[in-house]
């Protein structure tokens, strides 16, 4: 990682109705470094985007500054700040008969007068762009049937021909399965990799902590930073799901329901994999599970191996119902509760 | 590019396509003109008829020329509309220019006598009635635009506005007299003949003023047919662009209906055939094949209107309703998401 590329100052985002603000989210300061991928994080409706389209300038701050490389962004004209940030936002882009590269061809705009035509270094720009991201054999397709991760791909290849060291994304993994999700991250960690300065917001979680240098963990009175180890390590993460039943159980690793019920199960016998997910659906149906056959719990289960098949027994000894899928054991646990 | 020869291939079938209509809209209409006397005009040669002659400078020549500046202006600004709303229905008059024109129009030829007042109700006359009514309202567009950030309030407003001008426009119409209200009714079905020699030198300015302002902003429709926030982050000033945008649209649609009346569906129709048929939403290629398309379309029109060899002319507007109205269902029921 190199020097600071962004360096936010008391940045306060919100909207404003005539005189008033509506809504307004605390003072924040931060740095960005060149090389770095960060993570905007918070629930819905805390201002994630708002924030970003401020940093983006697609909408006023309410107070504050932003300095790029050293230089108040308040003196930078729009028209050449389009070459410092690319901004995708989380609506995807639609327009009919539009074509892959006409698309991405619009993100050299910034670099030409309204009359000049794009020249050979434009159109290498794009093809390295789209092809960067897989996509060579999609330049003539229309973007609008192109697949949620088809064209988020190529929303990537826009930010890449725009040719920016900043590169902000809105929910770039909002709509799409998971191999997806990994790929535009992927992709998203080769730009920083490169130099760039990658900020994205997303609610997921998950995807946020196993990929991203940097979190900037957006809580209702101000912004937590740090790498997402310091934020688990912090206990912040926690204070993200205040009034929610989940917590982050921070041996496992893991987004965990709480549940009022304080029903205790214990389990031995078989592998440590079978019984590390026996407990995870136990957990699910609300008991706490402990690794031992002591006494005084609500549910024994004794998992026994068998030239390869593994059976749960309910109880401690083995005249007790039997199951051969955790399924079965859940749906007669459940019909216990009736 | 193979894309490329396409294109170029595309236009020149259209420029002849439109040299040939022009022609047969000369030739054709309740008198049959010799193709002899229509070369001798443009060679400026001697006549052997001078009625034909009369014809050609006072009606068929205006009238072709008004029919390629209508066709091409109404084409345009209907594609601007739709970019800028990024709406497959929205057409030159969704802004309620169309209305303000009806309500100029109907002032000059209503008010006299729903009020006791004396217009001018002479052909010129209503013209600039007409131009200072779809002003109004194009005032009143722009004055909401530069406060205004969502797009879809914008058009809504628009529809507002046209609906309220609209029902002023048809008070008038219930205190009016037979005959203005006659003359309105005709007024209002278009008609590409009532433009004279001395008008034409106006209209083509007018019209040339708003094809050069959206020729100008080719690329930040480009930008905006994909989203405004995309226009932004490129470093387009988004609400100067929509304000020029709309000066343009007002400029071609608010000069097309002075001259020639409320001409339905050619704005809405066209620019579905034009990315239809050249394959792209690159407003470079749009633009230009809009208003080739549109002044194209006019002039079928206007032929059939005339129903060559017999002495009867069928208001134009029907016409283009029954032509556009098929070809916007086609495409509705075609694509079934035209622009998102």
């Amino acid at each position: 990682m190199s020097g600071i590329v962004v360096d936010i100052k008391g940045l306060v985002s919100g909207y404003r109705n005539g005189s008033a603000s509506v809504y307004r989210y605390p003072a924040f300061n931060a740095v960005a470094l060149g090389g770095e991928l960060i993570a905007l994080v918070g629930r819905n409706g805390v201002g994630k985007s708002t924030l970003l389209r401020t940093l983006a300038r697609l909408q006023p701050a309410l107070s504050g500054k932003v300095f790029i490389k050293g230089v108040d962004t308040h003196q930078i004209p729009i028209a050449e700040y389009a070459q410092l940030v690319s901004f995708i936002p989380s609506e995807p882009a639609h327009a009919s008969h539009t074509t892959v590269y006409e698309f991405v061809s619009m993100a050299r705009y910034p670099y030409h007068g309204w009359f000049e035509a794009l020249n050979g270094d434009d159109h290498r720009i794009v093809r390295n762009a789209i092809d960067a991201v897989g996509m060579q054999s999609f330049y003539h397709r229309f973007i609008d049937n192109l697949s949620d991760g088809e064209r988020q791909r190529v929303m990537i290849a826009f930010a890449i021909a725009q040719d920016t060291p900043i590169i902000m994304m809105d929910e770039p993994t909002a709509f799409l399965d998971l191999p997806n999700k990994f790929e535009v991250m992927r992709l998203l960690r080769e730009q920083a990799l490169m130099g760039k300065t990658v900020i994205i917001s997303t609610h997921d979680l998950q995807t946020a902590f196993g990929l991203v240098d940097t979190i900037w963990l957006m809580l209702s009175d101000g912004v937590r930073v740090g790498a997402p180890e310091d934020i688990v390590l912090s206990g912040n993460l926690n204070r993200l799901m205040d009034d929610t039943p989940v917590f982050f159980d921070l041996k496992s690793g893991q987004f965990v329901y709480k549940h009022q019920t304080k029903r205790l199960a214990r389990i031995f016998g078989g592998s440590p994999n079978i019984r590390k997910w026996t407990s995870h659906a136990l957990r699910r149906m609300g008991y706490e599970v402990e690794f031992s056959d002591l006494a005084h719990a609500s549910v024994y289960i004794q998992v026994q191996e068998h030239e390869g098949k593994v059976q749960w027994i309910l109880g401690r000894n083995d005249r007790n119902p039997t199951f051969d899928s955790i399924r079965n054991l859940c749906i007669y646990l459940k019909s216990l509760e009736l | 590019m193979q894309g490329k020869t396409r294109n170029v291939i595309l236009f020149v079938s259209l420029i002849v396509l439109l040299v040939l209509l022009s022609l047969l809209s000369i030739l054709l209409g309740s008198v049959s003109i010799p193709l002899a006397d229509v070369k001798a005009y443009f060679a400026g040669s001697a006549f052997t008829d001078e009625t034909n002659l009369a014809i050609l400078r006072n009606f068929r020549m205006p009238k072709v020329v008004s029919a390629i500046l209508a066709g091409s202006a109404l084409a345009v600004s209907g594609l601007q509309m739709q970019t800028v709303f990024r709406n497959p229905l929205a057409g030159p008059y969704v802004l309620g220019i169309s209305s303000g024109a009806s309500l100029g129009v109907a002032l000059v030829l209503m008010g006299s006598s729903a009020f006791g007042l004396s217009f001018w109700g002479s052909q010129i006359g209503i013209v600039v009635a007409a131009l200072i009514g779809s002003l109004l309202v194009l005032m009143l567009i722009l004055s909401v635009a530069v406060r205004v950030r969502d797009i879809m309030t914008l058009l809504i407003l628009g529809m507002m506005f046209g609906t309220a001008v609209s029902a002023i426009t048809s008070l008038l119409q219930y205190f009016g007299s037979e005959t203005s209200l006659k003359n309105f009714v005709i007024w209002t079905m278009g008609s590409l003949g009532g433009v004279g020699r001395q008008q034409l030198w106006l209209y083509a300015a007018l019209v040339l003023a708003g094809l050069i302002l959206a020729w100008i902003y080719v690329r930040p429709l480009n930008v905006l047919a994909i989203g405004d926030s995309y226009a932004r982050s490129l470093g387009f000033n988004v609400k100067r662009t929509r304000f020029l945008i709309f000066l343009s649209t007002s400029l071609l649609a608010g000069t097309a209906t002075a001259f020639n009346g409320p001409i339905a569906f050619i704005g809405i129709a066209v620019p579905h055939l034009a990315r239809m048929v050249f394959r792209t939403s690159n407003h470079a290629i749009l633009v230009p094949a809009s208003a080739l398309a549109g002044a194209a379309t006019l002039l079928l029109c206007d032929i059939i209107a005339q129903l060559p060899g017999s002495a009867t002319v069928l208001p134009l507007n029907s016409v283009a309703s029954l032509m556009g109205i098929p070809v916007v269902i086609y495409i509705i029921l075609k694509n079934k998401r035209v622009v998102s």
